[in-house]
């Protein structure tokens, strides 16, 4: 049953997204919506705001990270592919639904479609929607064509949340489907409160709403690859984790930024807690700045990404930091004997990259369910599937840069393994 | 992938924007004079504001409404009451081209058969009371 739920994360949503295009097809008789080219144009312009719309909504539903979400889809990493994909989506149809309705002028003039495209003095409504999508246009340039700091980026899209406010005002205001049709109204008044409660939720009352762990930094060890494994002991209740999950975590200190972070749980417990960091971004760089006793936020557990949803012949392939989520699947090896044989490949630049070699080592020698490769790519070369002995048995984790585990992906595709065997963790968060 | 499909719409979208736009601007200069099409928004606010000062419906007479005959600035007469329909016309479910050509005049006769398809719904007649102006004089 859970599996089942775990995939219809995408039909609800293709379901909600559609569902207003139900109630206007009944709205109106169909050879009257599209009569001639002008009706049809017009009805497209009518179908990408509605659809739009309701997508737009639920984009904003579902950057509430609420952890209910990860049991419609695979993990909350996927909640935020979701998140990612149906917003472009809504961003390119509210981006052709004032130009569709513009069409109709332009038969007449094309000055008259200019007037219609730009602001005026007393239609509120289309102000509203005006503003809206100009918001959603810097922004979302933002996001999909400039790198800034994260905590900045985050900054910038909050904005988005005034643009759905904006939208919900056009939506409403206007004398148009919404107004003409009470199931549309009635389903677009919901969409429209529990986008906006979800955007006050996480983007303006995180601090006071949202619910975290409170931890003290208790060991900070530096390890090679410039990665750090923190240690924190809880100062009150413990986070209850699976291993393979992850948290998003906010440290006080003067040095670090003060917007919370993914980062992957090494240890097996939430007491003591360890997690990974590697310095890659302008966050992770002021790691060494960080002091025993130091106060820890951390919201979560999440992630599905978890050795005991499949079966017993598994492989693991772990490249660079993507490692850590393997640390603390083998750690939780030794808890308990479960018949498990397993294949862990653990790719690094080289020798000294190996950053957890001694940690896998010491499991390795303890537990005969895992058998641990090192793969050093300047001495073997790049790990290719045909390396690797998989029965159609195997399930195949992976996790690592996108470039290894696409690139593997294919690979394990060529040479006939189902796509139902394959799982992988992504590391980067949209 | 989903990168790829916002780029594509938001550079039809700058396109389509900048060339009905720059029309408009070249057009202009080409013919300074020319005011066909733009909205007569001073004449239509000293316009409505006559109308909204008194409580009482006010009359407008069927020459006024004739000078509000654009897509731009639209005011029609529909059973001997006229309205402002200018913000309507994208609204219009079958297509504006089916109420443009009625800027201006007297747009009882389509109204009341939609071109002998029959008469509109009575949710049209609420929405069309948001249009209101006044009684034709």
């Amino acid at each position: 049953m859970d599996k089942i739920l775990k995939k219809s994360g995408w039909y609800i949503l293709t379901t909600l997204i559609l569902l207003p295009l139900i109630f206007w097809l009944f709205m109106e008789p169909l050879n009257v919506r599209f009569m001639g080219a002008n009706g049809f144009v017009k009805s497209l312009g009518d179908i990408t705001g509605l659809v739009g719309m309701a997508a737009f909504s639920l984009v904003i539903i579902l950057s509430a990270r609420l952890k209910l979400f990860e049991k419609f889809f695979n993990g909350i990493n996927e909640v935020y592919t979701a998140h990612h994909f149906l917003g472009g989506i809504a961003f390119s149809l509210l981006l052709f639904h004032p130009l569709l309705l513009a069409y109709n002028y332009l038969l007449f003039s094309v000055e008259s479609a200019a007037l219609f495209l730009l602001p005026s003095a007393n239609n509120w409504a289309k102000n509203f929607g005006i503003a809206g999508l100009l918001i959603m246009i810097i922004t979302l340039a933002i996001t999909f064509y400039t790198k800034l700091k994260y905590q900045t980026w985050k900054y910038t899209h909050k904005f988005l949340g005034l643009a759905f406010v904006f939208a919900v005002f056009h939506t409403f205001m206007g004398y148009g489907d919404v107004y003409s049709n009470i199931f549309l109204r009635i389903y677009f008044f919901i969409l429209s409160a529990l986008g906006i409660a979800a955007f006050l939720y996480r983007a303006l009352f995180a601090n006071f709403l949202v619910k975290t762990f409170e931890y003290k930094i208790k060991n900070i060890e530096s390890k090679p690859d410039k990665i750090w494994e923190l240690e924190l002991e809880p100062k009150d209740k413990e986070i209850n984790l699976k291993p393979g999950q992850f948290g998003f975590i906010k440290i006080i200190n003067q040095h670090m930024s003060k917007e919370a972070h993914p980062f992957s749980f090494s240890s097996t417990t939430g007491n003591p807690l360890k997690i990974a960091i590697k310095e890659l971004g302008d966050y992770t760089k002021k790691i060494n700045e960080l002091r025993v006793g130091d106060l820890v936020f951390i919201e979560g557990p999440y992630g599905a990404f978890n050795f005991r949803n499949y079966g017993v012949e598994q492989v693991w392939i772990g490249g660079g930091v993507g490692i850590t989520p393997f640390l603390s699947m083998a750690r939780s090896l030794s808890e308990k004997d479960y018949g498990y044989k397993i294949k862990l490949y653990y790719l690094a630049r080289d020798q000294g990259y190996l950053t957890f070699k001694d940690d896998f080592e010491k499991i390795n020698l303890a537990n005969k369910n895992l058998e641990v490769f090192f793969w050093p790519t300047s001495e073997k070369g790049l790990l290719t599937a045909k390396e690797i002995k998989v029965t159609k048995n195997s399930d195949i984790l992976i996790c690592g840069p996108s470039p290894m585990m696409n690139s593997l992906k294919e690979q394990f595709n060529k040479i006939g393994v189902s796509k139902r065997k394959i799982h992988t963790e992504e590391f980067s968060l949209y | 992938m989903i990168k790829n499909l916002v780029t594509i719409s938001l550079i039809i979208f700058i396109v389509a924007l900048v060339g009905v736009l720059g029309t408009t601007i070249f057009v202009k200069q080409q013919n300074p004079n020319q005011t066909a099409g733009q909205p007569q928004d001073k004449i239509n606010n000293t316009d409505e504001e006559k109308i909204e000062s008194g409580k009482t419906d006010k009359e407008v007479l069927a020459s006024d409404v004739a000078t509000h005959n654009t897509v731009s600035d639209c005011w029609q007469i529909i059973n001997g009451k006229v309205y402002n329909v200018t913000d309507y016309i994208p609204l219009h479910p079958a297509g504006a081209d089916k109420i443009i050509p009625f800027c201006g005049k007297d747009a009882s006769v389509a109204f009341n058969t939609k071109g002998g398809k029959g008469p509109h719904s009575q949710k049209a007649e609420e929405k069309l009371n948001n249009y209101y102006i006044g009684l034709l004089k």
